[in-house]
């Protein structure tokens, strides 16, 4: 089948194809799995099995129908023969759940909301040149915005969507967080690219606009731009923390640890290499 | 001027390009316009170390997420 084969094919771009788990249980990635995991124990104390491979075969569709819709609106190569898999892709993402929602249901809502949302965010983001800390707030973190549909989706088969505000909540903090923590840790690439595209990022954009007359951007970020990098974060970590405090999962809590741990350690690595690299300036 | 900066920058964002300065430094110096001399490879030596040592934390873990 051809299609299969050209579509794993871009997969493998990104990924172990034998090894698909681990690409969406990586540390470092968006926990797209684990919260509606967590969320469901923290209503029932179990999760029925079943009920969360159905969500995770949504969700890693749901992705891979976002990542190369990106890869499209971004003009990264993918072969045309395989963007006829996006039908495939939103087909899976949503047939998973209509074995529990039927039509008319107020999940639907919930669904239909949230990938308005993202699909908004990520129209408006396409066409940012220059992104004020609003612009990344308001729109660059909202892409991920479809990682709430799983989280409605449990909310509403347990009749407790009065949880779902404060996990939504929670969510877009999390996803502000860790876009900007992409951000940080791509900064190069993704200042190379501003130079061919003209699209930037908002550590970029404020680098450009913080950055002393005569000092290049790559030297204030390692001056000045990772440190300050690093103190937004902290900000916002206590303020994600201080929420997942009232989400009643443990799981969550000790994952927000291990994120938080693991980004210290390498932004501050990162501070400490700029440190002892400025003697070259002054060679 | 110029061509510090880049080093700069090449060694705090390219983890390939910290690795050949640390295996081939007059290589990786003169592919960014440098000429190798003593003052600058003595600098790097004085870097080389720590790099080494942070390299693990640059690289981050390779663990999976536990849902517990």
């Amino acid at each position: 089948m051809n299609l299969a084969g050209e579509t794993l094919k871009w997969i493998a771009r990104r990924c172990d194809v034998q090894q698909l788990e681990s690409y969406f249980a990586h540390p470092e990635a968006m926990p797209l799995f684990a919260l509606p995991w967590w969320l469901e124990k923290s209503i029932r104390g179990e999760v029925d099995l079943d009920f969360q491979v159905d969500l995770m075969t949504s969700g890693a569709h749901g992705y891979l129908f976002i990542r190369m819709l990106d890869d499209l609106m971004d003009a990264h190569e993918v072969d045309r023969a395989c963007i006829p898999a996006l039908h495939l892709f939103s087909l899976e993402f949503q047939s998973a759940y209509y074995r529990y929602f039927p039509y008319g249901d107020p999940f639907w809502d919930s669904f239909g909301r949230s990938l308005a949302s993202m699909a908004e965010a990520a129209s408006v983001d396409s066409g940012l040149q220059e992104i004020s800390e609003r612009d990344f707030i308001e729109v660059s973190a909202r892409k991920s915005a479809a990682a709430v549909i799983p989280l409605a989706a449990v909310c509403c088969r347990y009749g407790r969507m009065d949880l779902l505000p404060r996990w939504e909540r929670f969510l877009s903090l999390f996803a502000q967080w860790h876009q900007m923590r992409d951000d940080i840790v791509d900064w190069s690439e993704d200042y190379s690219s501003k130079q061919e595209t003209g699209h930037s990022t908002w550590i970029i954009s404020e680098a450009e606009r913080r950055k002393p007359p005569g000092e290049t951007l790559p030297v204030w970020m390692g001056r000045t731009g990772l440190a300050w990098a690093a103190e937004v974060m902290d900000g916002w970590m206590r303020e994600i923390k201080g929420l997942a405090e009232g989400l009643n999962t443990l799981g969550l809590i000790e994952y927000l640890g291990r994120r938080e741990e693991m980004f210290s350690r390498k932004i501050s690595a990162s501070i400490r290499l700029a440190a002892l690299c400025e003697g070259l300036l002054h060679l | 001027m110029a061509h510090f900066e880049k080093l700069y920058h090449k060694v705090l964002s390219d983890k390939h390009f910290r690795e050949e300065l640390i295996a081939h430094p007059e290589q990786a110096l003169q592919s960014v316009g440098i000429d190798p001399t003593p003052e600058v490879l003595q600098l790097l030596k004085n870097i080389e170390v720590a790099v080494t040592a942070l390299e693990e934390d640059l690289d981050g873990s390779s663990a999976t997420i536990m849902m517990t």
